[in-house]
């Protein structure tokens, strides 16, 4: 590939990127922010937990980035009485019309490209296992059969803070399998304005399909050979050992507060996630404000708090922030 | 444009933004060092003028201030080229989120991509479009401004005459804190000896303490010499409290036996009250008025009289043969000689009221005395000049030791008896001793002055064979049966600087006191019981 090829493949990067954004502005009102992540996750190979209030969007946002991409989407509505069978599909016993029975396998809902799994933590921690480990391989195991899942498979979970009887919270290390951790807040009032007039007339506005499948795939692998400096990632790195409470790097508040920090994989986030946000920005290499700008949605799932930090309800938002402020960056 | 060029293009800019850089390194620790430099010389300038200190040549702190900057110069420029920082610097200042930072470590790294050589290649673009003198302009740092004022303020002290240091600082040494403390005992003596005035005051402590003021105010004697001669004093005043109870006595047993004479009755309560002087009147009165009385009551007053005389009291024995004269006249109705034997008494009476109040005096000076000994007894030590002797003395233990090894005695150790101190000569030893006998280096001659607790014996000698007991079997004897005593005034002043040293000398820290007064509190005992 030579430069000018490589160029252009940035810049359309850049152009798709842009392209099916606007596509989901045309249906989603504000939460930039959300549909940045959401779009970056789906690049970085990640997947998305959206958290929010009921009747903000969440839904709309996952359906809307299914519509745009040209992808298979599925929707499963998690409850206490679902089971894995219910997700990743059974061996069921077929007939043929020769009267020979057989068994075949039924694919569940999991073999999409977009899959919304909505209200995740009401169902039994049985069942999101069986959800999160097809997340990280990528493939699920019926029987003696491993069966792959198309690419790209992306997985969008929601879950509502507010009601927490009968619900089964996440596990720490299967929220880590998250890339981001999204927070949808209430839209602002001229946001509500735009919603209202989008929402109330005869026809609701509908997005196109702007990206294909290959074309995500591409954008994958482009976001991925951004070359990143080792002063860079060292940050990224510190800003990471900064939300342990026991490294030389930890700051002042992850000491007190933090049971926990973020994993190697927080890392990674950091490092992928500012590479795709390089690429946005038009730049071939990460900056650390390419790192620091995705920090929150990347580590905010991964630091644990301790008791003192739950008692007294402090956000890991604001121990991260206050990290992103302290960790100085590197001056060579 | 090529690779290499894109490269040179990179590298250049980092060269020349780290020249400038450096070119700023310089001028701030040139700053620096200019300031540190003024400064030390304004020290050395003012310094002498408030307080007496020696102070270097202001040239040589010019001097070896020049050289330690060079030298630290030579040090910064000798470490190469550091483009990283450079490459920062460009970074930081023109706002490139890290796209030279980036460039530069990946030209480092020689590994060749197309991403690479994109990354390069826009930095290159970037590098051209960079202006390194306003990335990095020529400043002038501040300090220079405060070089400036430290240095009129140097010239200004030219003008400034010096009349030696304002301030005399000088740390209170040993020898210091003894003269003071010899001071403060010079005038409390000074007011003793003045303040009870030199007729009421006993003679014998009087020449002692004026003795002892002369020593203190020459420094030729040692707070323990001083104890010393205090007590002497103390005991001289006291002596005359014995013989003024046993006058006491002697007038208060006359006074009963002219207990019921109705002439006599204003004379006794004046006698029983201790009002001597008043006594001595009503006496001359009575003399007076004897013409006046009746053959019955001079017949009365005769026989009381004689009965007093005859009381066997040594302390008062003028007086009493003047009343035994005065008995005798009235009996021999010699009314002149009676009255001129009762003058006599009167007389006797008024030097008792005298001596009584010389006694007082003494008794006051004698406690004066008392105070001065217990703030004596906390003193740490005596004199700077004893404290050597005492270093002296401590070699010549050692010495001691060394001789023992070789089985030469050099000195004879002499215990004096309790009330008079004993001396100790002998040669200053070597420290390290020379156990092959051989020569030893002598030092001065040093004298050990040793004073001993007196001790009272009041234990009773066996009747017999008092002649053939040897003395120190008088005092074994006295000893087993437990009647030897020190004097109370001997034990007290060391008890009492033990206490005073224990509770200054045990020292709580803070954070502990809150804790032992709980405990002491809780453990006192309740006070309602």
């Amino acid at each position: 590939m030579t430069i000018t090829q490589l160029a252009t493949q940035v810049s359309d990067f850049t152009e798709q990127f842009q392209k099916v954004k606007d596509e989901i502005s045309k249906v989603i009102v504000g939460n930039d922010e959300i549909i940045d992540g959401t779009l970056i996750s789906l690049i970085a190979k990640g997947h998305v937990l959206l958290e929010g209030i009921p009747g903000i969007g969440k839904t709309k946002i996952v359906a809307t980035v299914a519509d745009v991409l040209h992808l298979t989407f599925s929707r499963i509505q998690f409850t206490p009485d679902l089971m894995p069978g219910d997700i990743v599909g059974s061996d069921v016993v077929h007939e043929s019309d020769t009267g020979e029975k057989h068994l075949s396998f039924q694919r569940g809902p999991i073999f999409t490209h977009i899959l919304l799994a909505d209200e995740i933590n009401r169902a039994t921690p049985k069942t999101q296992s069986a959800l999160l480990e097809a997340m990280q391989e990528r493939s699920v195991t019926v029987g003696t059969t491993t069966h792959r899942l198309p690419p790209p498979f992306f997985v969008l979970a929601t879950q509502n803070p507010l009601e927490m009887e009968g619900t089964y919270p996440l596990p720490e290390a299967q929220l880590d399998r998250f890339f981001y951790k999204l927070k949808i807040s209430y839209p602002e009032p001229h946001h509500m304005h735009e919603i209202m007039d989008r929402t109330t007339r005869r026809e609701e506005p509908e997005a196109e399909i702007v990206l294909d499948r290959d074309q995500i795939l591409v954008m994958r692998d482009t976001a991925r050979s951004v070359p990143i400096a080792r002063a860079v990632q060292d940050y990224a790195i510190r800003l990471t050992l900064a939300t342990h409470p026991d490294t030389e790097h930890s700051h002042p508040l992850t000491q007190r507060y933090a049971r926990f920090g973020a994993s190697p994989r927080g890392t990674q986030t950091l490092v992928i996630g500012g590479k795709v946000s390089a690429l946005l920005n038009g730049r071939i290499h990460v900056s650390c404000e390419d790192i620091r700008a995705f920090m929150l949605p990347a580590l905010r799932h991964r630091v644990l708090l301790n008791f003192e930090g739950e008692a007294e309800r402090i956000d890991t938002d604001m121990i991260l922030e206050a990290i992103m402020k302290d960790t100085p960056e590197p001056t060579e | 444009m090529s690779r290499a060029t894109e490269r040179s293009a990179v590298t250049g800019v980092l060269k020349r933004i780290d020249s400038k850089v450096r070119f700023n390194q310089v001028l701030h620790h040139l700053s620096i060092a200019t300031c540190l430099v003024l400064g030390v010389l304004l020290l050395v300038e003012v310094a002498p003028r408030l307080v007496p200190v020696s102070v270097p040549p202001g040239g040589l702190i010019v001097v070896a201030g020049s050289a330690a900057f060079t030298l630290f110069l030579l040090w910064s420029q000798v470490r190469g080229r550091r483009l990283e920082r450079a490459a920062g610097v460009i970074d930081l200042r023109a706002g490139l989120n890290d796209e030279m930072k980036s460039a530069y470590w990946f030209m480092r790294q020689r590994d060749s991509s197309p991403w690479i050589d994109l990354l390069v290649g826009r930095a290159g673009e970037t590098a051209r479009r960079l202006d390194p003198r306003g990335l990095v302009p020529v400043t002038i740092p501040k300090r220079f401004g405060i070089a400036l004022v430290l240095f009129g303020l140097l010239q200004l002290m030219a003008f400034v005459p010096s009349n030696g240091p304002l301030l005399t600082f000088v740390a209170e040494t040993d020898s210091t804190r003894f003269e003071r403390a010899r001071e403060v005992y010079a005038e409390e003596l000074r007011d003793l000896i003045d303040g009870e005035g030199d007729e009421l005051l006993d003679e014998d402590a009087l020449a002692l303490l004026e003795a002892a003021l002369e020593e203190l105010e020459a420094a030729e004697t040692s707070f323990d010499d001083l104890l010393h001669d205090l007590r002497e004093a103390q005991d001289a005043l006291d002596e005359g409290n014995l013989e003024m109870a046993a006058t006491r006595d002697a007038l208060d047993e006359m006074a009963s036996e002219f207990a019921g004479s109705d002439e006599l009755a204003e004379f006794v309560d004046a006698l029983m009250s201790q009002e001597l002087a008043d006594a001595a009147d009503l006496l001359r009165d009575l003399a007076e008025r004897l013409g006046d009385l009746n053959g019955q009551e001079l017949t009365e007053l005769e026989n009381r009289m004689q009965e007093a005389s005859e009381i066997d009291e040594p302390v008062i024995g003028e007086l009493l043969a003047a009343l035994e004269e005065a008995s005798q006249a009235l009996s021999e109705n010699r009314l002149a000689d009676a009255q001129e034997a009762l003058d006599r008494v009167a007389a006797a009476l008024e030097e008792i009221a005298q001596r009584q109040a010389r006694q007082q005096a003494n008794n006051e000076a004698a406690e004066a005395a008392e105070a001065m000994q217990e703030a004596l007894s906390q003193q740490p030590g005596g004199s700077p000049g004893q404290m050597q002797v005492q270093m002296v003395q401590s070699q010549n233990v050692a010495g001691e030791r060394a001789d023992a090894l070789t089985a030469t005695p050099s000195s004879e150790v002499t215990r004096s008896d309790g009330a008079s101190p004993g001396t100790q000569t002998g040669p200053a030893g070597n420290a390290t001793g020379d156990p092959s006998g051989g020569d030893l280096e002598l030092g001065a001659t040093t004298t050990l002055e040793a004073q001993l607790a007196l001790e009272v014996i009041d234990g009773t000698a066996p009747d017999s064979d008092l002649e053939e007991l040897d003395p120190e079997d008088l005092f074994q004897e006295a000893s087993r049966r437990q009647t030897s005593s020190l004097r109370y005034r001997d034990v007290r002043a060391p008890s009492r600087y033990s206490q005073g040293s224990a509770l200054n000398a045990e020292r709580i820290p803070w954070r502990y006191r809150s804790l032992v007064r709980k405990y002491f509190l809780a453990i006192r005992p309740d006070e309602r019981k």
